[in-house]
């Protein structure tokens, strides 16, 4: 457990990012082959997230970030996954008091998330057979625990 | 309330109807049908004829009985011909009648026929005159098809006025466009279109007139005026790749025709096996694209908390740990604020200030809210990991159905493959040249494939390319709006622009809630016809693709008899005019041929509350209009006819 | 607006725009489309300009730092 005292930070309004990936949010949107065109922008950044917690890494935007959306998008189910990759980052709860802190997780998360995703959802292969098995296999692993 | 109606049909002289005869059709309060009962022969069919030919100038429905006749079939009715003599005209009329309280409308078209010398006849028809009340005088209409076209467009009367027995072809091959015509036409988007194209070559117009902008404004103009062509020249492109798919489509159905018109049995079986395969094939690829959807939305739900699983159950075994601790989650502790504000000194020596009391306090608060913050996390994040596995469950459900789908999808395409070699292995010779034939076909089917593609490709670019064209607009907007004389333009050219906007909003908002209500409708009248133990949902996608989904949640639109695919047409139409906002009265010709007996009692008693406020009038076969189809519309008849046949004339009576 | 004769879905939607001058002009525009209805080529430039002058002064501009 971290020594490190927490700063008490509001996040902002905005979540933000890297300038030249907006393209990649607005294919995975609208491309017919996309399993998220009937996904707002902030569930595809949180899938982003979770998905960069496992598949990518951590990744800090390059230059000035551009909203995607705001705060008020989130609700419970969006929240707690962006919390508690913050939490198990920093491995300490603590971290939950900066808010700036976890979004700044999120936010790198979900910048190398999304890189990785829209490759899979636009590389060769079945996007959704390919996402679905991954995601069916997290589920029986869980379910056996 | 009061309702458009057609207040009179007067026959002249129009085929079985000799002499004049007027039939009163308006109706009274909520008696707002009429029946014509008459056989097929007798002229029961040519009532509706008469009205489409006097407003539109076609007869919609062939006369089973004189199908080859038709076109020799005078118009003129036989007795006024004979006593004329030869190379003579016999002449004749159709006059309707319109009104809501009173007659307002009189529509009418005179025809005539010569007798020729051979024996035969020629006849030909007059133009479409009209005549308005306005302030208690009759007037002339000179624009007669433009008021028509208000009343009844061109498009919508199709679903006003028709023939019964054809509906059941109205789900067959092709359905879709049929479905998405008739969305549009009875929301009268085009007189949105229309507006939205005006509007914008209006704007264009003031684009021109900003003027003296500077050099700047003037490089900026140019990328726009680039930006604004490349969209333009990009849906030209799709236009014309609209029009040649429509045509190569065309194409394939006239080999078809030819093919159905072989002389061998068999080539004529596998054509037919061909045709129905396409059409299951179609809507299996329609159910694939449900079934992919619904597989996408479990995917969404279930892997944002899946691929987080690690992380959310180590916080919550931490939450569960501090919270068994009776530990507050931050490190800073309640206790320690107290501490610092009786000391009334900070850590760092100094002495606290009211700013520093304030946030003291306020960070006291704080705590109290990352507690609770906190503790619904222990609460919630169990909920959402249940709710991920059965997410998942259903999106393993959904992956079997498809795969069960596309397994279908692969033995149809196989089956259409094998039919379509042996077509081109035909090498008997006959009057159609089957080999040949099916050679073209492929090609055609071949050069489908890569236009449809192409079509998509063009659609995305095409988007891509309006976006560009609206940042190029901005840019250059802000280049202009520099110099103050050009602000009164560009405020028109705002205002015009937000007028568009509004437009463009409403027609997606027309269109998609037309559809859902449409849905709706269909749904509830098609289940309360149909009268079967098992419920069906009738759905109606984005994609004007019907769905009859029964309780075993498979898609049986396929498997539905003549009759109940009759009743799902049915269910459509009313649905149509239900929703359409068009005040026109209805008149059906043969509304329950093929219908079994339940639906039809059902579809007698039920119609007219569905279609509540519009004049409906049926003719009817004597084998339709039973004693208890009667009975059932008895309570809403204002007028009741018969038609007696006899001679070769037919006269219009009341039925009793 | 003979509002009788305009399909009943547009008139509700023409009477959920808010803006009331652009309110009154989409209505004058499309009383002018469904009276030309079935001319090929409607002359509409000078009759949108003549709505446009009717409500353009009262016009708040809103968009104009988007």
């Amino acid at each position: 457990m971290s020594e490190q005292i927490y700063e008490d930070t509001s996040p902002g309004r905005d979540y933000n990012i890297q300038e030249d990936k907006h393209d990649l949010y607005k294919e995975l949107q609208n491309s017919e082959e996309s399993p998220f065109t009937e996904a707002e922008l902030n569930e595809i950044f949180v899938f982003a997230v979770a998905y960069g917690s496992r598949k990518a890494g951590r990744t800090p935007i390059d230059g000035s970030g551009r909203a995607l959306f705001n705060r008020g998008a989130l609700n419970d189910q969006t929240f707690w996954p962006i919390r508690s990759i913050a939490v198990a980052e920093e491995r300490t709860t603590d971290v939950l008091i900066d808010g700036k802190q976890v979004k700044e997780i999120a936010e790198e998360y979900a910048n190398g998330g999304i890189t990785e995703l829209h490759s899979k959802v636009f590389g060769p292969g079945d996007p959704l057979g390919e996402l679905s098995d991954d995601v069916i296999e997290l589920a029986q692993e869980q379910s056996s625990d | 309330m009061s309702r458009l109606e057609i207040r009179s049909l007067t026959l002249e002289n129009y085929r079985q109807y000799a002499g004049e005869n007027e039939i009163k059709l308006q109706t009274e309060g909520d008696k707002t049908v009429n029946v014509i009962q008459g056989e097929n022969g007798a002229g029961k069919s040519n009532i509706l004829n008469a009205i489409t030919l006097c407003l539109y100038g076609k007869e919609s429905h062939l006369d089973e009985t004189k199908d080859n006749e038709l076109e020799s079939y005078p118009y003129v009715n036989r007795k006024a011909l004979d006593e004329v003599g030869d190379n003579e005209t016999a002449e004749g009329r159709i006059e309707i009648t319109l009104g809501e309280d009173e007659p307002e409308y009189i529509f009418s078209r005179s025809f005539k026929t010569v007798k020729l010398n051979g024996g035969g006849f020629s006849s030909q028809y007059g133009d479409l005159q009209l005549k308005e009340k306005r302030g208690g005088d009759w007037k002339s209409v000179e624009h007669v098809s433009t008021r028509l076209n208000q009343i009844l467009p061109v498009h919508v009367h199709q679903y006003f006025l028709f023939d019964g027995e054809r509906l059941d072809e109205f789900f067959g091959e092709g359905y879709k466009d049929r479905v998405k015509d008739g969305l549009l036409d009875v929301s009268h988007i085009e007189l949105l279109e229309n507006g939205i194209d005006h509007l914008g070559s209006f704007e264009g117009d003031f684009e021109k007139e900003l003027s003296d902008v500077g050099d700047a404004a003037e490089r900026k103009r140019k990328e726009y005026e680039n930006a604004k062509e490349k969209v333009n020249n990009l849906k030209g492109d799709l236009d014309q790749t609209k029009t040649n798919i429509s045509d190569t489509k065309d194409h394939i159905r006239e080999i078809d025709d030819r093919l159905q018109d072989s002389a061998d049995p068999e080539v004529r079986k596998k054509q037919q096996r061909r045709e129905y395969l396409t059409e299951r094939l179609g809507d299996i690829r329609g159910d694939i694209q449900e079934v992919r959807k619904e597989a996408s939305r479990e995917l969404v739900k279930a892997g944002t908390p899946l691929y987080a699983v690690q992380s959310l159950e180590y916080t919550l075994s931490e939450l569960k740990e501090l919270s068994e601790q009776g530990k507050l989650p931050p490190k800073i502790q309640d206790t320690f604020i107290e501490e610092l504000l009786e000391k009334g000194e900070c850590i760092c020596g100094e002495d606290l200030t009211e700013d520093h009391r304030e946030h003291l306090l306020s960070l006291q608060q704080e705590m109290s809210t990352v507690v609770e913050t906190n503790l619904e996390g222990k609460m919630a994040i169990p909920g959402m990991l249940q709710d991920a596995e059965e997410h998942a469950e259903t999106l393993i459900e959904k992956r079997q159905k498809l795969a069960k789908l596309e397994e279908k999808e692969r033995q149809k395409n196989k089956e259409l493959n094998e039919i379509s070699e042996q077509l081109k292995a035909h090498d008997i010779p006959e009057d159609v040249d089957v080999q040949e034939l099916e050679k073209q076909r492929t090609e055609y089917e071949d050069q489908l494939e890569d236009l449809q593609e192409r079509k998509g490709k063009l659609e995305v670019r095409i988007e891509q390319a309006e976006e560009k064209r609206d940042d190029k607009k901005k840019a250059f907007n802000e280049e202009v709006s520099k110099e103050e004389k050009n602000a009164e333009v560009l405020k028109k050219i705002q205002f015009i622009e937000s007028s568009r906007d509004e437009l463009e909003s409403m027609k997606d908002d027309i269109v998609s809630s037309v559809r859902e209500e449409i849905e709706t409708k269909m749904d509830e009248y098609f289940n309360e016809i149909i009268w079967k133990e098992e419920n069906y949902t009738v759905s109606l996608t984005k994609e004007y693709q019907v769905r009859v989904v029964g309780p075993r949640n498979d898609n049986k639109i396929g498997s539905l008899s003549a009759g109940e695919r009759q009743v799902l047409a049915f269910s459509f139409l009313a649905a149509l005019t239900s929703v359409s906002g068009f005040n026109a009265p209805l008149v059906i010709d043969t509304p329950l041929g093929r219908i079994s007996s339940t639906p039809k009692r059902r579809l007698a008693q039920n119609l007219p509350e569905y279609i509540n406020d519009t004049q409906m009038t049926f003719l009817m076969t004597d084998e339709e209009y039973t004693d208890e189809v009667r009975m059932n519309m008895k309570p809403h008849m204002s007028n009741e006819y018969r038609l007696d046949f006899a001679d070769e004339v037919t006269e219009v009576v009341p039925y009793e | 607006m003979e509002r009788e004769d305009v399909n009943e879905l547009i008139l509700q939607k023409v009477n959920e725009i808010d803006d009331d001058q652009v309110r009154n002009f989409v209505e004058d525009v499309l009383r002018f489309e469904r009276a030309e209805l079935d001319k090929q080529q409607p002359n509409y430039k000078n009759d949108f300009g003549d709505y446009l002058q009717r409500y353009i002064d009262d016009w708040e501009n809103y968009e104009s730092n988007n």
